[in-house]
């Protein structure tokens, strides 16, 4: 995808946040007394290109940093990436 | 590089259910950039040494809970949950008496949420999450149909039929939860509309689901992460905010990120690096702690009608607007100063992300010194603060 076809999706992605929080989420400022409602929520687009995951995860000499607990991260990303539609019954 | 490697456990933070509101009320630290540079372990026997930083101030949670208060006084449960609405109320208004922090937390939507939108499953969900943080029994609950009772586990589908609350909450808080940040993959905890959701895929398929562990996982590394470098940055974030909703990506590289006053202790956010993962975390949180002080009253007068340029937007901006991206600017800068001075990643990385961060900063910074007359009372000394924190990563 080139940078303007990225840019122009950011901007479309955007437009509809903005819909939505008018539609939902947006109230009249001077209506703020007994609510949360008084404040627009807040959106934003931006590019983080860079990536840390390789200089934390060893450094220069090889030297792990961080013993990341990935087979204990992998199962309960995989259980929680489950749930959409799994009726996990009461036990 | 500079790294705390002996310090596994230092800073983690308290994310456990039952813990007091922490937010330092009216508490002032006087910024130290210098002494905030850690340069190595701190000496055996002794305590580390203190490093004020940006992340000690948190706004005051005082006038947060007084509005949650007179909404709780008025929220009536769904009459088909059979619930001892009067209990529930009271437990609850005794957490708000106390500032308890699990207050501040999505799953209270149905107080703080003003759409009516799945009414039943949010009312069920509050029920539930005071269960889980009362030691008062809080009765039964009937439910009509399938529910889903959500906890940073994940949670279980409740079937219908009439329910012992003190069980249910038992069942969701021996859940087990690899961090501290929760995950909820699913929007449950809330339970409302929003753009890209992952629980609002047509096809949820293989291919989808291999994207959404990776891109989980790519959460719980970014959260240890900063637990374990960024200890004071990640206190400051799990303070304001308690649950992570993964947003879909839609754009390419471009991040999306978003939070509402209506939904306390939630972020939105596409996960795609660690490193963004935690700029993001850090950039909703800052609006969170803003959306704090402006409970007590508007930052900006609200009788001003000026838009002004935004460095985070391409659109003519309110002055409220740039004050919430100055406010997250800064802190983002103080988030890459720190990162570079623990090496999370190459100098070269870190300081591109910190400089572009801080010409971004400066823009929204004079837009708003440039109309300070616009600031209310409250909004001046925020704005000094927020001066303070931006100084921090110069």
């Amino acid at each position: 995808m080139s940078e303007s076809e990225s840019t122009n999706m950011a901007v479309n992605a955007r437009a509809r946040v903005e819909d939505v929080l008018k539609a939902g989420l947006e109230r009249d400022l001077t209506n703020a007394v007994d609510s949360f409602d008084f404040l627009p929520s807040s959106h934003g687009s931006h590019v983080v290109s860079a990536t840390f995951e390789p200089s934390v995860v060893a450094q220069e000499d090889g030297e792990l940093l961080l013993s990341w607990d990935d087979d204990k991260f992998e199962k309960f990303a995989a259980r929680l990436s489950e749930l959409q539609n799994t009726a996990e019954p009461l036990r | 590089m500079e790294r705390y490697l002996d310090t596994p456990g230092e800073g983690s933070a308290d994310g456990s259910p039952r813990e007091r509101d922490g937010s330092a009320v009216g508490s002032r630290a006087t910024l130290d950039p210098t002494a905030s540079r850690k340069t190595g372990k701190p000496p055996a026997g002794s305590a580390p040494p203190r490093c004020p930083a940006p992340w000690d101030w948190q706004p005051s949670t005082s006038a947060w809970f007084n509005r949650f208060a007179r909404l709780t006084d008025r929220w009536e449960p769904s009459a088909d949950l059979k619930v001892q609405a009067h209990t529930v109320r009271r437990v609850i208004l005794d957490a708000t008496d106390a500032h308890e922090k699990w207050l501040r937390h999505p799953c209270v939507s149905a107080i703080t949420f003003s759409r009516g939108e799945h009414r039943l499953q949010r009312d069920f969900q509050l029920v539930l999450w005071a269960s889980v943080h009362s030691p008062t029994p809080l009765g039964s609950v009937t439910v009509p149909e399938p529910l889903w009772a959500w906890c940073p586990g994940g949670g279980f589908s409740v079937p219908q039929g009439t329910h012992d609350l003190t069980t249910l909450g038992a069942h969701a808080a021996s859940q087990d939860y690899p961090g501290v940040l929760a995950l909820d993959a699913w929007a449950r905890s809330m339970n409302v509309s929003f753009i890209q959701l992952w629980r609002d895929v047509e096809s949820y398929d293989t291919r989808c689901q291999a994207d959404l562990q990776r891109e989980l996982k790519l959460f719980l590394r970014a959260s240890a992460a900063a637990e374990r470098w960024l200890a004071e940055c990640f206190r400051w974030i799990t303070a304001a905010t308690q649950v992570a909703i993964p947003l879909r990506q839609t754009t390419g590289e471009h991040s999306n990120s978003s939070s509402s006053p209506q939904l306390p202790g939630s972020v939105f956010l596409t996960l795609q690096n660690e490193l963004q993962i935690i700029e993001a975390l850090v950039h909703e949180t800052a609006h969170q702690h803003l959306f704090l002080a402006e409970a007590e009253g508007p930052l900006v007068d609200t009788g001003h009608t000026g838009s002004y340029h935004s460095p985070l937007r391409s659109d003519p901006r309110p002055l409220r607007g740039v004050l919430l991206a100055f406010h997250a600017l800064a802190y983002i800068a103080a988030y890459y100063a720190d990162a570079l001075s623990h090496g999370l990643a190459s100098a070269a990385r870190l300081e591109k992300q910190l400089q572009t961060t801080r010409t971004q900063m400066r823009e929204a910074e004079e837009v708003i010194l440039s109309n300070r007359q616009y600031l209310t009372e409250i909004g001046r000394p925020f704005v000094d603060r927020t001066i303070e924190v931006g100084r921090y990563s110069a």
